[in-house]
Protein backbone atom coordinates (compact mmCIF):
# COMPACT_ATOMS: atom_id res chain seq x y z
CA UNK A 1 0.00 0.00 0.00
CA UNK A 2 1.43 3.63 -0.97
CA UNK A 3 1.75 6.31 1.55
CA UNK A 4 -0.86 7.96 -0.73
CA UNK A 5 -2.90 5.31 -0.31
CA UNK A 6 -2.75 5.04 3.62
CA UNK A 7 -3.44 9.19 3.78
CA UNK A 8 -6.75 8.50 1.72
CA UNK A 9 -7.60 6.65 4.90
CA UNK A 10 -7.74 9.93 6.98
CA UNK A 11 -11.43 10.32 5.38
CA UNK A 12 -12.80 7.57 7.73
CA UNK A 13 -11.17 10.30 10.87
CA UNK A 14 -12.72 12.79 8.73
CA UNK A 15 -16.14 11.52 8.86
CA UNK A 16 -16.09 11.28 12.46
CA UNK A 17 -14.96 14.60 13.12
CA UNK A 18 -17.77 15.64 11.53
CA UNK A 19 -20.00 13.70 13.34
CA UNK A 20 -18.71 14.48 16.42
CA UNK A 21 -18.87 18.21 15.55
CA UNK A 22 -22.34 18.09 14.13
CA UNK A 23 -23.84 16.36 17.10
CA UNK A 24 -21.75 18.23 19.77
CA UNK A 25 -19.61 14.75 20.79
CA UNK A 26 -16.96 17.00 22.18
CA UNK A 27 -15.07 14.37 20.96
CA UNK A 28 -12.52 16.22 18.17
CA UNK A 29 -9.67 17.22 20.40
CA UNK A 30 -9.39 13.13 21.70
CA UNK A 31 -10.10 12.39 18.15
CA UNK A 32 -7.04 14.17 16.46
CA UNK A 33 -4.71 13.30 19.38
CA UNK A 34 -5.60 9.54 19.10
CA UNK A 35 -5.20 9.91 15.27
CA UNK A 36 -1.92 11.93 15.93
CA UNK A 37 -0.43 9.18 18.25
CA UNK A 38 -1.59 5.69 16.94
CA UNK A 39 0.39 7.19 13.50
CA UNK A 40 3.54 7.66 15.20
CA UNK A 41 3.43 4.58 17.55
CA UNK A 42 2.57 2.40 14.72
CA UNK A 43 5.22 4.24 12.57
CA UNK A 44 7.98 4.37 15.01
CA UNK A 45 6.75 0.15 15.69
CA UNK A 46 7.35 -0.38 12.00
CA UNK A 47 10.62 0.88 11.89
CA UNK A 48 11.99 -0.31 14.90
CA UNK A 49 10.90 -3.71 14.16
CA UNK A 50 12.34 -3.33 10.21
CA UNK A 51 15.28 -2.39 12.02
CA UNK A 52 15.56 -5.19 14.58
CA UNK A 53 14.58 -7.94 12.16
CA UNK A 54 17.45 -7.22 9.78
CA UNK A 55 20.07 -6.80 12.44
CA UNK A 56 19.41 -10.51 14.30
CA UNK A 57 20.38 -9.28 17.59
CA UNK A 58 19.21 -11.11 20.26
CA UNK A 59 20.13 -8.74 22.90
CA UNK A 60 17.41 -6.33 20.62
CA UNK A 61 14.74 -8.81 20.87
CA UNK A 62 15.03 -9.77 24.66
CA UNK A 63 15.24 -6.13 25.20
CA UNK A 64 11.66 -5.47 23.25
CA UNK A 65 10.10 -8.32 25.03
CA UNK A 66 10.99 -6.58 28.09
CA UNK A 67 9.63 -3.57 27.63
CA UNK A 68 6.23 -5.38 26.42
CA UNK A 69 6.46 -7.63 29.90
CA UNK A 70 6.92 -4.21 31.99
CA UNK A 71 4.51 -1.94 30.18
CA UNK A 72 1.78 -5.12 30.25
CA UNK A 73 2.61 -5.15 33.84
CA UNK A 74 2.09 -1.65 34.86
CA UNK A 75 -1.10 -1.53 33.18
CA UNK A 76 -2.53 -4.79 34.75
CA UNK A 77 -1.28 -3.35 38.18
CA UNK A 78 -3.71 -0.72 37.69
CA UNK A 79 -6.77 -2.98 38.61
CA UNK A 80 -5.43 -4.07 42.10
CA UNK A 81 -3.58 -1.18 43.59
CA UNK A 82 -4.72 -2.27 47.16
CA UNK A 83 -2.43 -5.40 46.72
CA UNK A 84 0.67 -3.43 47.18
CA UNK A 85 3.44 -5.46 45.28
CA UNK A 86 1.58 -6.22 42.29
CA UNK A 87 4.00 -5.07 39.73
CA UNK A 88 6.38 -7.13 40.50
CA UNK A 89 4.54 -10.14 41.14
CA UNK A 90 2.49 -9.45 37.47
CA UNK A 91 5.86 -9.21 35.95
CA UNK A 92 6.83 -12.64 37.27
CA UNK A 93 3.20 -14.19 36.12
CA UNK A 94 3.63 -12.91 32.54
CA UNK A 95 7.02 -12.91 32.49
CA UNK A 96 7.22 -17.09 33.04
CA UNK A 97 3.92 -17.16 30.64
CA UNK A 98 5.64 -15.84 28.20
CA UNK A 99 8.67 -17.90 28.82
CA UNK A 100 6.72 -21.43 28.92
CA UNK A 101 4.86 -19.91 25.46
CA UNK A 102 8.12 -19.12 23.66
CA UNK A 103 9.79 -22.36 24.92
CA UNK A 104 7.29 -24.66 23.82
CA UNK A 105 6.91 -22.96 20.12
CA UNK A 106 10.26 -23.13 19.76
CA UNK A 107 11.44 -26.09 21.45
CA UNK A 108 8.62 -27.95 19.52
CA UNK A 109 9.25 -26.48 16.30
CA UNK A 110 6.25 -24.72 15.95
CA UNK A 111 7.17 -21.31 14.84
CA UNK A 112 11.03 -20.80 13.36
CA UNK A 113 13.38 -19.25 15.99
CA UNK A 114 13.07 -15.61 14.29
CA UNK A 115 12.77 -12.37 15.70
CA UNK A 116 9.91 -12.34 12.62
CA UNK A 117 7.55 -15.08 14.25
CA UNK A 118 9.09 -14.30 17.99
CA UNK A 119 8.10 -10.64 18.28
CA UNK A 120 4.51 -10.86 17.31
CA UNK A 121 3.39 -13.77 19.12
CA UNK A 122 5.13 -12.70 21.99
CA UNK A 123 2.62 -9.62 21.52
CA UNK A 124 0.02 -11.59 21.73
CA UNK A 125 0.84 -14.07 24.38
CA UNK A 126 1.92 -11.01 26.71
CA UNK A 127 -1.56 -8.41 25.82
CA UNK A 128 -3.53 -11.41 26.52
CA UNK A 129 -1.61 -12.09 29.98
CA UNK A 130 -2.34 -8.94 30.85
CA UNK A 131 -6.01 -8.91 30.07
CA UNK A 132 -6.63 -12.40 32.24
CA UNK A 133 -4.25 -10.88 35.02
CA UNK A 134 -6.33 -7.20 34.95
CA UNK A 135 -9.29 -9.47 35.07
CA UNK A 136 -8.14 -11.43 37.55
CA UNK A 137 -7.42 -8.78 40.15
CA UNK A 138 -10.38 -7.24 39.63
CA UNK A 139 -12.47 -10.13 40.59
CA UNK A 140 -10.36 -10.68 43.60
CA UNK A 141 -10.63 -6.95 44.91
CA UNK A 142 -14.41 -7.43 44.38
CA UNK A 143 -14.00 -10.87 46.20
CA UNK A 144 -12.15 -9.19 49.23
CA UNK A 145 -15.22 -7.08 49.76
CA UNK A 146 -17.77 -8.79 48.89
CA UNK A 147 -17.16 -12.59 50.32
CA UNK A 148 -15.24 -11.44 53.35
CA UNK A 149 -17.97 -13.45 55.79
CA UNK A 150 -17.36 -16.91 53.58
CA UNK A 151 -13.27 -16.06 54.78
CA UNK A 152 -14.13 -15.61 58.10
CA UNK A 153 -16.56 -18.71 58.45
CA UNK A 154 -13.32 -20.44 57.07
CA UNK A 155 -11.29 -18.95 59.19
CA UNK A 156 -13.11 -19.14 62.21
CA UNK A 157 -13.38 -22.95 62.06
CA UNK A 158 -9.49 -23.25 62.10
CA UNK A 159 -9.30 -23.71 58.48
CA UNK A 160 -5.72 -23.10 56.66
CA UNK A 161 -5.21 -19.89 54.28
CA UNK A 162 -5.69 -22.33 51.04
CA UNK A 163 -8.63 -24.00 52.57
CA UNK A 164 -10.26 -20.95 53.51
CA UNK A 165 -9.69 -19.07 49.65
CA UNK A 166 -10.01 -21.68 47.87
CA UNK A 167 -13.73 -21.55 46.57
CA UNK A 168 -12.79 -17.94 46.29
CA UNK A 169 -10.13 -18.26 43.81
CA UNK A 170 -12.02 -20.47 42.00
CA UNK A 171 -14.38 -17.92 41.19
CA UNK A 172 -11.27 -15.30 40.41
CA UNK A 173 -9.80 -17.85 37.93
CA UNK A 174 -12.93 -18.97 36.12
CA UNK A 175 -14.23 -14.70 35.66
CA UNK A 176 -10.68 -13.90 34.43
CA UNK A 177 -11.06 -16.89 31.74
CA UNK A 178 -14.18 -16.08 30.58
CA UNK A 179 -13.89 -13.83 27.86
CA UNK A 180 -10.65 -15.83 26.17
CA UNK A 181 -13.04 -19.30 26.15
CA UNK A 182 -15.49 -17.30 24.72
CA UNK A 183 -13.35 -15.97 21.96
CA UNK A 184 -12.57 -19.49 21.43
CA UNK A 185 -16.39 -20.84 21.25
CA UNK A 186 -17.23 -18.02 19.16
CA UNK A 187 -14.14 -17.47 16.38
CA UNK A 188 -14.78 -17.53 12.73
CA UNK A 189 -18.29 -17.12 13.39
CA UNK A 190 -18.60 -14.17 14.95
CA UNK A 191 -15.33 -12.44 13.96
CA UNK A 192 -12.15 -12.76 11.42
CA UNK A 193 -9.21 -12.34 14.16
CA UNK A 194 -7.23 -9.63 13.52
CA UNK A 195 -3.98 -11.74 12.60
CA UNK A 196 -5.91 -13.82 10.15
CA UNK A 197 -7.63 -10.78 8.48
CA UNK A 198 -3.94 -9.37 8.05
CA UNK A 199 -2.41 -12.82 6.61
CA UNK A 200 -4.87 -13.01 4.10
CA UNK A 201 -4.84 -9.34 3.05
CA UNK A 202 -0.83 -9.52 2.63
CA UNK A 203 -1.51 -12.36 0.08
CA UNK A 204 -1.36 -15.35 2.25
CA UNK A 205 -3.64 -18.64 1.51
CA UNK A 206 -6.85 -18.29 3.80
CA UNK A 207 -5.74 -22.01 5.14
CA UNK A 208 -2.35 -20.39 5.76
CA UNK A 209 -3.55 -17.94 7.55
CA UNK A 210 -5.87 -20.24 9.64
CA UNK A 211 -3.30 -22.76 10.82
CA UNK A 212 -1.39 -19.87 12.31
CA UNK A 213 -4.76 -18.19 14.01
CA UNK A 214 -5.42 -21.62 15.68
CA UNK A 215 -1.97 -21.53 16.84
CA UNK A 216 -2.67 -18.51 18.12
CA UNK A 217 -5.68 -18.93 19.45
CA UNK A 218 -4.74 -22.42 21.58
CA UNK A 219 -1.71 -20.78 22.50
CA UNK A 220 -3.47 -17.83 24.14
CA UNK A 221 -6.08 -20.29 25.70
CA UNK A 222 -3.34 -21.98 27.37
CA UNK A 223 -1.36 -18.73 28.03
CA UNK A 224 -4.78 -17.42 29.82
CA UNK A 225 -5.08 -20.62 32.11
CA UNK A 226 -1.56 -20.51 33.10
CA UNK A 227 -2.12 -16.85 34.16
CA UNK A 228 -4.87 -17.60 35.97
CA UNK A 229 -3.40 -20.04 37.73
CA UNK A 230 0.23 -18.17 38.44
CA UNK A 231 -2.26 -15.22 39.99
CA UNK A 232 -3.55 -17.03 42.15
CA UNK A 233 -0.75 -18.73 43.38
CA UNK A 234 1.16 -15.24 43.83
CA UNK A 235 -1.46 -13.11 45.23
CA UNK A 236 -2.30 -16.01 47.82
CA UNK A 237 -1.33 -13.92 50.21
CA UNK A 238 -3.17 -10.91 49.27
CA UNK A 239 -6.20 -10.91 51.20
CA UNK A 240 -4.80 -12.77 54.48
CA UNK A 241 -1.60 -12.07 56.54
CA UNK A 242 0.62 -14.51 58.02
CA UNK A 243 -1.19 -15.25 60.88
CA UNK A 244 -4.39 -15.31 58.80
CA UNK A 245 -6.54 -12.86 59.60
CA UNK A 246 -8.12 -10.62 57.43
CA UNK A 247 -5.77 -7.88 55.72
CA UNK A 248 -7.72 -4.42 55.55
CA UNK A 249 -7.40 -3.64 51.81
CA UNK A 250 -7.33 0.68 52.05
CA UNK B 1 -2.88 -35.38 70.83
CA UNK B 2 -6.46 -36.64 69.20
CA UNK B 3 -7.69 -38.47 72.43
CA UNK B 4 -6.98 -35.58 75.13
CA UNK B 5 -9.60 -33.93 72.88
CA UNK B 6 -11.86 -37.04 72.62
CA UNK B 7 -15.79 -36.45 73.75
CA UNK B 8 -16.48 -36.57 76.75
CA UNK B 9 -13.20 -36.94 78.38
CA UNK B 10 -13.07 -34.24 81.04
CA UNK B 11 -10.35 -31.90 81.37
CA UNK B 12 -9.21 -28.41 82.42
CA UNK B 13 -9.09 -26.03 79.91
CA UNK B 14 -8.52 -22.39 80.88
CA UNK B 15 -8.73 -19.95 78.30
CA UNK B 16 -6.66 -16.44 79.63
CA UNK B 17 -6.73 -13.13 78.70
CA UNK B 18 -4.18 -10.68 80.41
CA UNK B 19 -4.44 -6.93 79.63
CA UNK B 20 -6.52 -6.96 76.79
CA UNK B 21 -7.36 -3.96 75.56
CA UNK B 22 -8.87 -2.67 71.93
CA UNK B 23 -8.85 0.82 69.87
CA UNK B 24 -10.91 1.59 66.92
CA UNK B 25 -9.26 0.83 63.87
CA UNK B 26 -9.64 4.36 62.01
CA UNK B 27 -9.47 6.98 65.12
CA UNK B 28 -7.08 4.89 67.37
CA UNK B 29 -9.40 5.89 70.24
CA UNK B 30 -9.77 3.47 73.00
CA UNK B 31 -12.60 1.13 72.59
CA UNK B 32 -12.46 -1.10 75.65
CA UNK B 33 -9.45 -0.56 78.33
CA UNK B 34 -7.18 -3.39 79.52
CA UNK B 35 -9.24 -6.38 80.69
CA UNK B 36 -7.96 -9.42 82.48
CA UNK B 37 -9.95 -12.69 82.89
CA UNK B 38 -9.55 -16.04 82.49
CA UNK B 39 -12.50 -18.49 80.86
CA UNK B 40 -12.41 -22.43 82.76
CA UNK B 41 -14.73 -25.22 82.05
CA UNK B 42 -17.75 -24.51 82.85
CA UNK B 43 -17.65 -21.04 82.40
CA UNK B 44 -20.91 -19.62 80.73
CA UNK B 45 -20.81 -16.17 80.37
CA UNK B 46 -22.59 -13.39 79.14
CA UNK B 47 -21.43 -10.65 77.32
CA UNK B 48 -24.12 -7.38 77.78
CA UNK B 49 -24.03 -3.97 76.62
CA UNK B 50 -25.02 -1.17 74.34
CA UNK B 51 -24.00 -1.84 70.57
CA UNK B 52 -20.58 -0.41 69.60
CA UNK B 53 -18.72 -0.98 72.91
CA UNK B 54 -16.71 -3.87 71.13
CA UNK B 55 -18.19 -7.29 72.89
CA UNK B 56 -17.96 -8.46 69.11
CA UNK B 57 -14.32 -7.63 69.10
CA UNK B 58 -13.32 -8.95 71.97
CA UNK B 59 -14.82 -12.06 71.01
CA UNK B 60 -12.80 -12.08 67.39
CA UNK B 61 -9.59 -11.54 69.44
CA UNK B 62 -10.51 -14.47 71.26
CA UNK B 63 -10.67 -16.61 68.34
CA UNK B 64 -7.65 -14.99 66.81
CA UNK B 65 -9.86 -13.21 64.09
CA UNK B 66 -8.32 -9.92 65.21
CA UNK B 67 -5.03 -8.30 66.90
CA UNK B 68 -5.88 -6.89 69.83
CA UNK B 69 -4.18 -3.47 70.73
CA UNK B 70 -2.55 -4.67 73.64
CA UNK B 71 -2.42 -7.57 76.24
CA UNK B 72 -2.01 -11.20 75.49
CA UNK B 73 -4.07 -14.91 75.60
CA UNK B 74 -2.64 -17.97 76.71
CA UNK B 75 -4.31 -20.89 76.74
CA UNK B 76 -3.89 -23.74 79.50
CA UNK B 77 -0.88 -21.45 80.56
CA UNK B 78 0.87 -21.85 77.34
CA UNK B 79 1.37 -18.43 75.32
CA UNK B 80 -1.34 -18.26 72.52
CA UNK B 81 1.71 -16.98 70.21
CA UNK B 82 3.35 -21.03 70.49
CA UNK B 83 -0.05 -22.28 69.54
CA UNK B 84 -0.76 -22.63 65.28
CA UNK B 85 -3.99 -20.16 64.91
CA UNK B 86 -5.39 -23.27 63.05
CA UNK B 87 -5.49 -25.34 66.09
CA UNK B 88 -6.40 -22.48 68.32
CA UNK B 89 -9.27 -21.66 66.54
CA UNK B 90 -10.49 -25.57 66.44
CA UNK B 91 -10.32 -25.21 69.87
CA UNK B 92 -11.83 -21.47 70.35
CA UNK B 93 -13.99 -21.39 68.15
CA UNK B 94 -15.92 -18.20 66.69
CA UNK B 95 -19.57 -18.28 65.82
CA UNK B 96 -21.08 -15.30 63.84
CA UNK B 97 -24.15 -13.21 64.33
CA UNK B 98 -24.85 -13.77 61.07
CA UNK B 99 -24.52 -17.43 59.46
CA UNK B 100 -22.63 -17.93 56.49
CA UNK B 101 -23.40 -21.03 54.07
CA UNK B 102 -21.12 -22.97 52.03
CA UNK B 103 -22.97 -23.25 48.74
CA UNK B 104 -23.80 -26.79 48.72
CA UNK B 105 -25.82 -29.42 50.16
CA UNK B 106 -27.00 -29.47 53.75
CA UNK B 107 -24.35 -32.08 54.34
CA UNK B 108 -21.72 -30.31 52.42
CA UNK B 109 -21.72 -27.62 55.47
CA UNK B 110 -22.71 -30.49 57.95
CA UNK B 111 -19.09 -32.24 56.94
CA UNK B 112 -17.31 -29.24 56.46
CA UNK B 113 -15.40 -29.49 59.95
CA UNK B 114 -14.07 -32.83 59.33
CA UNK B 115 -13.05 -32.32 56.12
CA UNK B 116 -11.40 -29.04 56.89
CA UNK B 117 -9.58 -31.18 59.84
CA UNK B 118 -9.40 -34.53 57.94
CA UNK B 119 -11.73 -36.42 60.75
CA UNK B 120 -14.05 -38.85 60.49
CA UNK B 121 -17.86 -37.45 60.01
CA UNK B 122 -19.79 -38.65 63.05
CA UNK B 123 -23.38 -38.88 61.53
CA UNK B 124 -24.79 -39.87 64.39
CA UNK B 125 -23.94 -36.47 66.34
CA UNK B 126 -25.08 -34.53 63.46
CA UNK B 127 -28.12 -36.28 63.83
CA UNK B 128 -28.55 -35.79 67.39
CA UNK B 129 -27.32 -32.32 67.36
CA UNK B 130 -30.11 -31.46 64.60
CA UNK B 131 -32.71 -32.77 66.27
CA UNK B 132 -32.07 -30.87 69.38
CA UNK B 133 -32.50 -27.66 67.50
CA UNK B 134 -35.34 -28.55 65.24
CA UNK B 135 -34.07 -29.31 62.14
CA UNK B 136 -34.43 -33.43 62.01
CA UNK B 137 -36.99 -32.83 59.39
CA UNK B 138 -33.82 -31.47 57.07
CA UNK B 139 -33.39 -33.33 53.37
CA UNK B 140 -29.05 -33.83 53.57
CA UNK B 141 -29.29 -32.88 49.86
CA UNK B 142 -30.63 -29.69 49.75
CA UNK B 143 -28.99 -26.54 48.99
CA UNK B 144 -28.09 -24.99 52.35
CA UNK B 145 -28.95 -21.37 50.29
CA UNK B 146 -32.36 -21.89 50.32
CA UNK B 147 -33.01 -21.97 54.23
CA UNK B 148 -34.34 -19.32 56.38
CA UNK B 149 -31.92 -17.14 58.10
CA UNK B 150 -33.08 -19.13 61.43
CA UNK B 151 -32.61 -22.65 59.96
CA UNK B 152 -29.14 -21.26 58.76
CA UNK B 153 -28.08 -19.93 62.26
CA UNK B 154 -29.34 -23.22 64.02
CA UNK B 155 -27.79 -25.20 60.95
CA UNK B 156 -24.00 -23.29 61.73
CA UNK B 157 -24.18 -23.71 65.30
CA UNK B 158 -24.00 -27.72 65.11
CA UNK B 159 -21.71 -26.99 62.26
CA UNK B 160 -19.94 -25.76 65.04
CA UNK B 161 -20.50 -28.13 67.71
CA UNK B 162 -19.09 -30.77 65.27
CA UNK B 163 -16.01 -28.86 65.01
CA UNK B 164 -15.88 -30.24 69.25
CA UNK B 165 -15.04 -26.67 70.36
CA UNK B 166 -13.34 -26.54 74.16
CA UNK B 167 -14.78 -22.66 74.17
CA UNK B 168 -17.67 -21.09 71.46
CA UNK B 169 -17.75 -18.06 71.43
CA UNK B 170 -21.16 -16.66 70.26
CA UNK B 171 -21.85 -13.53 68.55
CA UNK B 172 -25.88 -13.01 69.45
CA UNK B 173 -26.59 -16.31 67.94
CA UNK B 174 -30.15 -16.41 68.99
CA UNK B 175 -31.16 -13.10 67.67
CA UNK B 176 -32.83 -14.32 64.03
CA UNK B 177 -34.56 -17.21 66.12
CA UNK B 178 -38.50 -17.02 67.38
CA UNK B 179 -38.91 -17.84 71.17
CA UNK B 180 -39.54 -21.70 70.94
CA UNK B 181 -35.88 -22.01 69.15
CA UNK B 182 -34.14 -19.66 70.78
CA UNK B 183 -34.68 -21.82 74.13
CA UNK B 184 -34.08 -24.97 72.37
CA UNK B 185 -30.51 -23.42 71.58
CA UNK B 186 -30.00 -22.38 74.69
CA UNK B 187 -30.96 -26.22 76.71
CA UNK B 188 -28.27 -27.40 73.95
CA UNK B 189 -25.53 -25.11 74.41
CA UNK B 190 -25.97 -25.03 78.14
CA UNK B 191 -26.27 -28.62 78.21
CA UNK B 192 -23.17 -29.05 76.19
CA UNK B 193 -20.92 -26.87 78.54
CA UNK B 194 -22.45 -28.17 81.72
CA UNK B 195 -22.18 -31.80 80.76
CA UNK B 196 -18.72 -31.69 78.78
CA UNK B 197 -17.23 -29.25 80.63
CA UNK B 198 -16.56 -26.66 78.47
CA UNK B 199 -17.00 -23.26 77.99
CA UNK B 200 -18.97 -20.40 76.29
CA UNK B 201 -18.44 -16.57 76.17
CA UNK B 202 -22.20 -15.49 74.76
CA UNK B 203 -23.02 -11.57 73.67
CA UNK B 204 -26.54 -10.99 74.07
CA UNK B 205 -28.84 -8.49 74.21
CA UNK B 206 -31.89 -9.58 75.52
CA UNK B 207 -31.70 -8.92 79.75
CA UNK B 208 -33.80 -11.74 79.97
CA UNK B 209 -31.72 -14.32 78.32
CA UNK B 210 -28.74 -13.74 81.04
CA UNK B 211 -29.87 -15.71 83.85
CA UNK B 212 -30.81 -18.64 82.02
CA UNK B 213 -27.72 -18.92 79.99
CA UNK B 214 -24.86 -17.50 82.58
CA UNK B 215 -23.36 -18.11 85.64
CA UNK B 216 -20.71 -15.05 84.70
CA UNK B 217 -21.61 -11.61 83.23
CA UNK B 218 -18.91 -9.46 81.77
CA UNK B 219 -20.71 -5.49 81.45
CA UNK B 220 -18.98 -3.51 78.89
CA UNK B 221 -19.99 0.40 80.02
CA UNK B 222 -18.31 3.31 79.02
CA UNK B 223 -15.55 1.45 77.65
CA UNK B 224 -14.85 -0.83 80.97
CA UNK B 225 -15.45 -4.26 81.05
CA UNK B 226 -16.75 -5.23 84.23
CA UNK B 227 -16.72 -8.95 85.53
CA UNK B 228 -19.63 -10.16 87.58
CA UNK B 229 -21.11 -13.60 88.88
CA UNK B 230 -24.79 -14.00 88.30
CA UNK B 231 -26.79 -15.22 90.64
CA UNK B 232 -29.44 -18.23 89.57
CA UNK B 233 -32.98 -18.07 90.77
CA UNK B 234 -34.01 -21.33 90.88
Amino acid sequence: MSYLALSFTLIFIAVTMFISLRRKLGLEKDIIIGTVRATIQLLAIGYILGYVFAQHKLWMLIGIIMVMITTASINAAKRGKIFKPAVWKLMLCIGSVEAFVMLMLLGLGMIEPSAQYIIPLSGMTIGNAMVVAGLFLTQLKREGEASKEEIEMFLALGATQKQSLHRLMQRAVRFSMIPTIDALKTVGLVQLPGMMTGMIIAGASPTEAVKYQLLILFVLTGAAALTSILMSILFQNALLTEDLRIRSLK
Amino acid sequence: MKDKYKVGVRMPLKLSLHRVSQRFLDEGKELFQPYTASIREGSRIACTGASGQGKSSLLKILARLHLPASGTLSWNDQEATEIPVTNWRRYIHYVAQHATMLSGSIEDNLKLPSQLHQLPFNKDTAEHLLEKVGLSALDWKSEALQLSGGEQQRLALVRSLLLEPQVLLLDEVTASLDEAHTHHVEELLKGWAEERDRAYVWITHQPDQIARIANEQWSFDNHVITSNRVEVTA
